[in-house]
C-alpha cells in the first residue's frame, strides 16, 4: 500500500518531528496542515491522502472536530487516523475513541511507539 | 375642647424632635468620620484605579512577551532540527560507506587467505601474507566505527524526541497567555472613569479577547507518561464498542 500522510499540527516543530519520523520509518510521502481547516481543505483535494495523524489542540478547528468531521463525510469516513496528543487522561482517550480514531499516541512519543502504532492502524485498515 | 389634645400632640412632636436630635449628635460623628474616611479614600481609589489601568495596559505587551518567546523557540528548535536532519543525512552516507567497505574488506580478506594457499610452498610469501593477515583480522576498530555510527544514530534521535518539549512549552506558554488574558479582561472591567461628573466602569473589557483554550493543552507535560501510554494502549485495544465508550464514561472520567 503506497501511504501518503496528512500530518495535522499547529506547531511546525511537531510536524517536522512526527515528518521526520515517518521518514526514518521508511515513509517518505507526507503533506502537512497547520489545523483542522486547513487539514479538511488538504482532503478535500487530495484523493491520495490515505493516513491521518493529528494533534488534538489547535485552533480554528480542533483536532477532535477535525476527526469527527472526517468520519462524518461519505468520502473520507474510512480513513484510518492516529491521534498524537498531550491529553493523556481517560477521559480524553475515550473521547477521542468516541469519535472514532484508530489510535491513540501521547507525546512525548518514541518514534518507536509512532511506528508501531501506525502498524497497529494498517494491520487492521 | 380640642385645645389640650393638640397641644399633647405637639408636645409629643417636640419631644420626637428631641430624641431625633439626640440621635443626630449621635449620628453626626459617625458621619462625620464617613466624609473624613471618604476624603481619605477616593484619592486612594483614583490611585488603586490608576494602577489597575497601568497594570492592564502593561498585560498585551506581557502576552506579546509570551507570543515572541514562543515563536523564538520555534525558531530555534526548527533550526536544531535542520542541524539534525543534516547529520542524520551524514550518517547515513558514512553508514552507508562503511558497509561497502567492510563486505570490500571481507572480500580482500577472502582473496588474502585464497592467495596464502596458492603461495603455500614459498616460506618468505607466507610470511609476508600472515603479517598481512595479522594486521587486517583486528575487527576491534571496525567494530568500533559501526559502533559509534549506531550510537550517534540513537543520539539524534533522543534528540529528535527530546524537542517535543518545544510543543510543550508552548502549550504551557498559551496556558499562562489564557490567563493574563482573562485576567486583564476582568481588570478592564473594573477600570473607572472618574471626572468631575462623577465616577462610571470604563467597561474596556469588550475589546480584550481571550483566546480559546481548544488552542493548548493546559495540563501539557514534558515528564514522559508511559502510564497515560499504557492507558491508551489498554483502551484502543479493549474497546470495540460504542457500548462499551458510553459503559466507561458513565462508570468514571478519569482514571
Amino acid at each position: 500500500m503506497d501511504l501518503k500522510f496528512l500530518i495535522v499540527d499547529d506547531s511546525l516543530t511537531m510536524r517536522r518531528i512526527v515528518s521526520n519520523s515517518l521518514k526514518n520509518l521508511g515513509y517518505s510521502n507526507f503533506v502537512e496542515a497547520g489545523d483542522g481547516k486547513e487539514a479538511l481543505d488538504k482532503l478535500a483535494a487530495d484523493d491520495s491522502i490515505n493516513f491521518v495523524i493529528t494533534d488534538w489542540n489547535m485552533p480554528v478547528l480542533s483536532g477532535l472536530e477535525l476527526v469527527k468531521a472526517i468520519r462524518g463525510d461519505a468520502k473520507t469516513s474510512n480513513l484510518p487516523i492516529l491521534m498524537v496528543t498531550t491529553r493523556g487522561v481517560k477521559e480524553d482517550i475515550l473521547q477521542a475513541l468516541q469519535a472514532k480514531v484508530n489510535n491513540y499516541v501521547v507525546k512525548p512519543f518514541t518514534p518507536q511507539v509512532l511506528s508501531e502504532k501506525i502498524d497497529q492502524v494498517l494491520a487492521v485498515a | 375642647m380640642h385645645h389640650p389634645t393638640e397641644m399633647k400632640k405637639l408636645n409629643n412632636k417636640l419631644s420626637d424632635l428631641q430624641d431625633l436630635f439626640k440621635v443626630g449628635e449621635k449620628i453626626i460623628p459617625s458621619i462625620q468620620k464617613l466624609i473624613d474616611f471618604m476624603v481619605e479614600i477616593v484619592p486612594l481609589l483614583s490611585n488603586i484605579n490608576d494602577s489597575i489601568a497601568e497594570s492592564t495596559s502593561k498585560i498585551p505587551k506581557a502576552s506579546d512577551h509570551i507570543y515572541d518567546v514562543t515563536s523564538a523557540t520555534e525558531i530555534a528548535t526548527t533550526e536544531i532540527l535542520d542541524k539534525v536532519d543534516e547529520i542524520n543525512n551524514e550518517v547515513i552516507l558514512a553508514e552507508s560507506a562503511y558497509l561497502n567497505f567492510s563486505e570490500r574488506y571481507e572480500k580482500m580478506n577472502e582473496l588474502i587467505l585464497e592467495l596464502k594457499e596458492v603461495v603455500a610452498e614459498n616460506p618468505e610469501a607466507v610470511n609476508i601474507i600472515d603479517k598481512i593477515i595479522e594486521l587486517n583480522g583486528n575487527r576491534e576498530h571496525s567494530e568500533k566505527i559501526k559502533g559509534a555510527i549506531d550510537k550517534v544514530k540513537q543520539y539524534l534521535q533522543e534528540i529528535t524526541i527530546t524537542l517535543q518539549v518545544q510543543d510543550i512549552t508552548a502549550q504551557q506558554l498559551s496556558s499562562v497567555n489564557h490567563l493574563i488574558t482573562s485576567v486583564q479582561k476582568k481588570l478592564s472591567s473594573l477600570v473607572m472613569e472618574i471626572s468631575g461628573d462623577g465616577v462610571r466602569l470604563a467597561n474596556n473589557s469588550e475589546e480584550v479577547i481571550v483566546p480559546s483554550t481548544e488552542n493548548f493543552d493546559e495540563n501539557a507535560s514534558y515528564v514522559r507518561n508511559d502510564n497515560a501510554q499504557d492507558l491508551a494502549n489498554e483502551l484502543v485495544g479493549n474497546i470495540t464498542s460504542q457500548e462499551e465508550i458510553d459503559k466507561l464514561f458513565g462508570n468514571n472520567g478519569s482514571k
